[in-house]
């Protein structure tokens, strides 16, 4: 970089070297340290109104500003909200409730197996066992036939 | 998420109406945009106006913002430039004439004390006042390049000119101000 383009560049960007473009940094920083009358008198003269830029300073924003300009935004769609929340329940509930059928039947099934094999007289040995058992309940109807 | 654009993860949250991230945006931006309504039209009612329109028009823009193409920042100061122009048009002394050197006009209040008695907050109006009658496209330039911290680059993108031609808004722009500072006794010519 020559003093000329610095120069230049100084009236464009001002003295503070970080806010010029990135490319032209580490060139400016180094002519910068030769210490030339030209290049320093372009700094000062851009450093002074710098600084008067700098002493143009703003109120921050009022807070009622700032809370109406929120309220303005979109809010969360409630009635979405519920749709997907009981589209979400829809969707586990059929799940569970298919899994209790599913279950049931399959117990169902299995009942039915159970007494149509009994039913047949096929049932072997360690059956018989229950059937006298249903023996031992008549025999407790019986007793309670007796209290009334 | 654009990792090169810290401000558009935000953007789907505040489709969803996110309030955290809806009070997120609105603390990041409202200062910005605040200060860049004040600075290109001089005026705080009209610059608190155009920072709550820009807010209306990010609201709508948050549920199709396409990560990858221009910088969030970049756009909002779009949108609120475009606005700030709407309203400078609207004014009776509107013009488009980017005032050479010679052109400059007359510059605020001659009775202005000199520089040794104002204060910062004088100060601060002198340079609003000079603000002010800068020739549009010099403000904008400076505005954005110094007071709002953009690239050049970015800059010279969002006002539709080359980098050179920024850089020579500028240069008009720092010789003027320096020119009407100078004139109010506030700045050495």
């Amino acid at each position: 970089m020559n003093i000329e383009q610095f120069i230049k560049l100084t009236d464009a960007y001002g003295a503070t070297i970080k806010h010029w473009p990135e490319i032209y940094q580490h060139q400016a920083q180094e002519l910068i340290a030769l210490n030339l009358p030209e290049v320093n008198e372009a700094l000062e003269k851009a450093r002074l109104l710098d600084e008067m830029f700098s002493s143009h300073t703003l109120a921050p924003a009022e807070r009622t500003l700032f809370d109406s300009i929120v309220a303005s935004a979109p809010k969360a769609d409630i009635s979405r909200v519920k749709q997907t929340l009981w589209q979400q329940w829809n969707i586990k509930s059929w799940l569970g409730v298919s899994g209790f059928i599913g279950t049931g039947l399959a117990g169902a099934l299995a009942g039915a197996f159970f007494v149509s094999i009994w039913t047949s007289g096929m049932l072997p040995e360690s059956i018989d066992g229950v059937s006298e058992s249903s023996g031992a309940m008549a025999q407790y109807v019986d007793v309670g036939q007796e209290w009334s | 998420m654009n990792e090169l654009d810290p401000d558009a993860e935000l953007l789907p949250r505040i489709a969803r109406g996110d309030q955290s991230a809806i009070r997120e945006m609105v603390a990041k931006k409202l200062s910005r945009l605040l200060a860049l309504g004040m600075r290109m039209l001089n005026d705080r009612g009209e610059a608190e106006d155009v920072a709550q329109e820009t807010f209306l028009r990010v609201w709508k823009q948050a549920e199709n913002w396409q990560s990858g193409g221009a910088k969030f920042d970049t756009w909002l100061h779009k949108v609120a430039l475009n606005l700030c122009y709407d309203r400078l048009r609207s004014r009776k002394d509107y013009t488009d004439k980017d005032y050479s050197d010679e052109d400059a006009p007359e510059l605020i209040d001659p009775a202005l004390i000199p520089e040794q008695r104002l204060d910062k907050s004088q100060q601060g109006d002198v340079i609003s006042a000079a603000l002010a009658i800068l020739p549009n496209r010099q403000r904008e330039a400076l505005v954005l390049q110094y007071y709002q911290e953009l690239s050049n680059i970015e800059a010279a993108d969002l006002m539709g000119v080359s980098v050179d031609a920024l850089e020579s808004l500028l240069s008009r722009a720092r010789r003027n101000m320096r020119a009407l500072l100078a004139e109010q006794g506030v700045h050495k010519a």
